[in-house]
């Protein structure tokens, strides 16, 4: 198994080599890690490593793997083999984060705004939520109007960030 | 005890008025009957784990229950958890919890006697109250007379007032124009605090530091209101410095008896959202909570109040309170004063809304340890805190003495954005504050939630926060220590484990791709059987 997971703000490359009665090789980058009494079942993975057991859960999705130590959560993302490049966000623009409705609009497009300006309202959730510039810049449209559903990822307002 | 006498006849009385009560009359009001039923059947008018907890307090006390979903409600806990249930439309509240001609429709069809509202939706809603009573049913709440009077907050504070209690300095005047509300903020001095009149979950409710700021706040927060409660009319109160939210818990009974369950503290906010609730309070002393409790059984008796519920005041750092509102229903907070007064407040809804009477005195409600409840949301505290969607695809549950689970989750259970995104509470007991504070952080560390992002960890580094610890609790707590929050780098054993899983989840890959999720894999695999790729 080869794999690239975004770690830690790294596109990673990762394998595992099994080998015999639960050890295992694993590959990150360039370092290898021996691992031994391996256990993987609902939601939950158990190792030796370096002396010492650990005990996760863990799940793999489509685009990502979820893991939990119960103090801390972490989100890898799965990176499509030759898309590695592709990670960063598309600058200057506000996507909708959760599903609700554009409730109203506070400026006008094409306004020049400061960090901070309300720009939008978004109901979600019995809630307003208000979207601001996340710089000072231009208001270049909005491509939903007051009344639309919005799902996440949805592009709420185009922005262009000034020089 | 010459006095109490005459109190014994009126109940008697009070049996044979509703139309609900004919089924009953050869019964003995105030006689504890565990292994009887108080009513035979209860509609649950609610979801999500306020359901699931009114359904077990009406089965331990023998009801049958009734639970009513939405479209995507079908599968939720409520729904397995209760006797049976109705489906009773779709995801908007509007079209299913809030119609109240189909949850009369089901509780006919399904021959229930009573009507428990847990919280939000029609708990609060006064005509509700009374057209459950009208259909010859039983309403598990206060009288809708009382509803009324403390829904409104202008009139509540009058009624506060009119009991005795303090009142915060506020504007409620009939001219809503702008200009007076400036005039009158200017007058108590900012910062102050815009809120909706028919508020409630800190819906409308804007804090303004500035005048020039004022306008914007009280037209956003009158068109919140307006959207939320059809109401738009909002006021304007002062803002306390550094305030502390102490709120009594009241059970009264329709014999006039009347008992206060001490203070919780919900002190641990975000954006006038409670976040970690616990009683005790650090800073409440014995006469402190006989005189809150006092006002707050003084305010309750004002507006004719029955069955359970809650005074919340705004305490000051000079030791100072004033009312806030009144919440003429079940609490979410409600399981905290549960565990440390030893009392069952669902099954007091029942039994004072079957006429029982109240049989705890006040000299013998004693507090005894502490207990803290943390609220546990999809919601990423990374973003802001925003509402999070998506599958249980992993769950792990905290077990050991004094620890509480009350939830709406299991695996497999869809996360939707159509409702609030309170999944569940964790509470904790312990025989004192530090006690229940590592029995919460131990508890926290067990429940493991993975597939929709929680709050779990944040509320992790809540807990085990020094000033948390030294019970530095006021509104401004999470602001000042955690401005910028953020999940620490993965170390290697976690890389190690999402590599494994990883591994573990390919076989599986393609029929994953199908809904985004991957079937969790049985028992405990060796590492062989998914060595192949």
């Amino acid at each position: 198994m080869r794999e690239l997971l975004q770690i830690n703000g790294e596109a990673v490359e990762a394998s595992v080599l099994p080998g015999q009665e639960g050890a295992a090789l694993v590959r990150l980058s360039a370092e290898e890690h021996a691992l031994s009494a391996v256990r993987c079942g609902a939601g939950e993975v158990e190792f030796d490593w370096q002396g010492r057991r650990y005990r996760f859960h863990a799940v793999a999705t489509r685009d990502t793997v979820l893991v939990t130590d119960g103090q801390s959560y972490w989100r890898f993302a799965r990176v499509e083999e030759g898309a590695a490049e592709s990670g960063g966000e598309e600058a200057g623009t506000l996507t909708s984060q959760m599903p609700g409705t554009v409730l109203s609009l506070l400026v006008a497009p094409g306004a020049a705004v400061t960090k901070g300006t309300p720009l939008l309202i978004l109901e979600a959730m019995k809630m307003e939520h208000e979207v601001c510039a996340p710089a000072e810049g231009r208001v270049e449209g909005f491509p939903k109007q007051p009344g639309e559903r919005v799902m996440p990822g949805d592009l709420l307002v185009e922005f262009t960030r000034a020089e | 005890m010459a006095s109490a006498t005459p109190q014994l006849i009126i109940p008697a009385l009070r049996v044979v008025k509703p139309g609900w009560a004919h089924h009953r009359l050869g019964r003995r009001p105030g006689s504890r009957r565990y292994n009887r039923s108080v009513f035979s059947r209860v509609l649950i008018a609610n979801r999500g784990e306020i359901a699931c907890r009114v359904i077990r307090g009406c089965r331990e006390m023998g009801c049958e229950t009734v639970a009513v979903y939405s479209d995507p409600d079908a599968e939720a806990m409520h729904v397995r958890l209760a006797d049976m249930a109705r489906h009773i439309g779709a995801a908007a509240p509007a079209e299913s919890y809030l119609r109240q001609d189909k949850l009369l429709a089901v509780a006919r069809e399904t021959a229930c006697e009573a009507v428990h509202p847990g919280y939000g939706f029609l708990a609060e809603n006064a005509g509700f109250a009374e057209a459950v009573v009208q259909a010859g049913l039983a309403w598990i709440g206060p009288p809708a007379a009382a509803i009324r009077a403390m829904g409104l907050k202008i009139e509540a504070r009058e009624t506060a007032r009119q009991a005795g209690a303090p009142v915060i300095p506020g504007y409620e005047a009939q001219d809503d124009s702008d200009e007076a509300f400036l005039a009158a903020a200017a007058d108590m001095g900012y910062p102050v605090l815009v809120k909706a009149s028919a508020g409630g979950g800190g819906k409308g409710m804007r804090i303004v530091e500035a005048p020039e700021k004022l306008p914007s706040a009280l037209a956003a927060s009158r068109r919140e209101a307006g959207g939320a409660f059809g109401d738009a009319k909002v006021y304007l109160e002062k803002l306390i410095d550094r305030p502390r939210h102490i709120e009594i818990q009241v059970l009264l009974d329709k014999h006039g008896h009347a008992v206060h369950l001490g203070e919780r503290e919900c002190s641990i906010q975000r954006r006038h959202q409670k976040v970690i609730e616990e009683t005790p309070s650090t800073v409440v002393s014995a006469e402190l909570r006989a005189r809150m409790g006092e006002t707050a059984v003084a305010i309750a008796r004002r507006v004719g109040y029955e069955n359970a519920g809650t005074v919340e005041f705004i305490l000051a750092p000079d030791g100072s309170f004033y009312f806030l509102e009144m919440n003429t229903r079940l609490q979410v907070e409600h399981p905290v004063t549960e565990l440390v007064y030893g009392v069952d407040l669902v099954h007091w809804q029942l039994r004072i809304a079957d006429c029982e009477r109240l049989t705890l005195r006040q000299e013998a409600v004693i507090p005894r340890g502490h207990a803290i409840e943390a609220r546990i949301c999809a919601e990423d505290p990374e973003a802001g805190f925003l509402p999070q969607t998506g599958k249980v695809l992993a769950l792990s549950v905290p077990a050991g003495p004094g620890v509480r689970l009350d939830s709406m989750l299991y695996p497999g259970w869809e996360v939707s954005a159509d409702y609030d995104p309170l999944l569940g509470k964790l509470v904790a007991w312990g025989e004192d504050r530090l006690a229940a504070i590592a029995r919460m952080a131990q508890a926290l560390t067990e429940l493991r939630v993975l597939g929709v992002t929680t709050n779990l960890a944040f509320l992790q580094n809540l807990v085990t926060h020094p000033a948390f610890a030294e019970g530095a609790t006021d509104t401004g707590f999470i602001p000042r220590h955690f401005p910028h929050w953020a999940t620490p780098p993965a170390p290697i054993p976690a890389q190690l484990a999402a590599v494994l899983a990883l591994a573990l989840a390919r076989p599986t890959r393609s029929a994953a791709q199908q809904d985004g999720s991957v079937a969790t894999p049985t028992p405990w695999q060796a590492l062989g059987a998914w060595s192949n790729t």
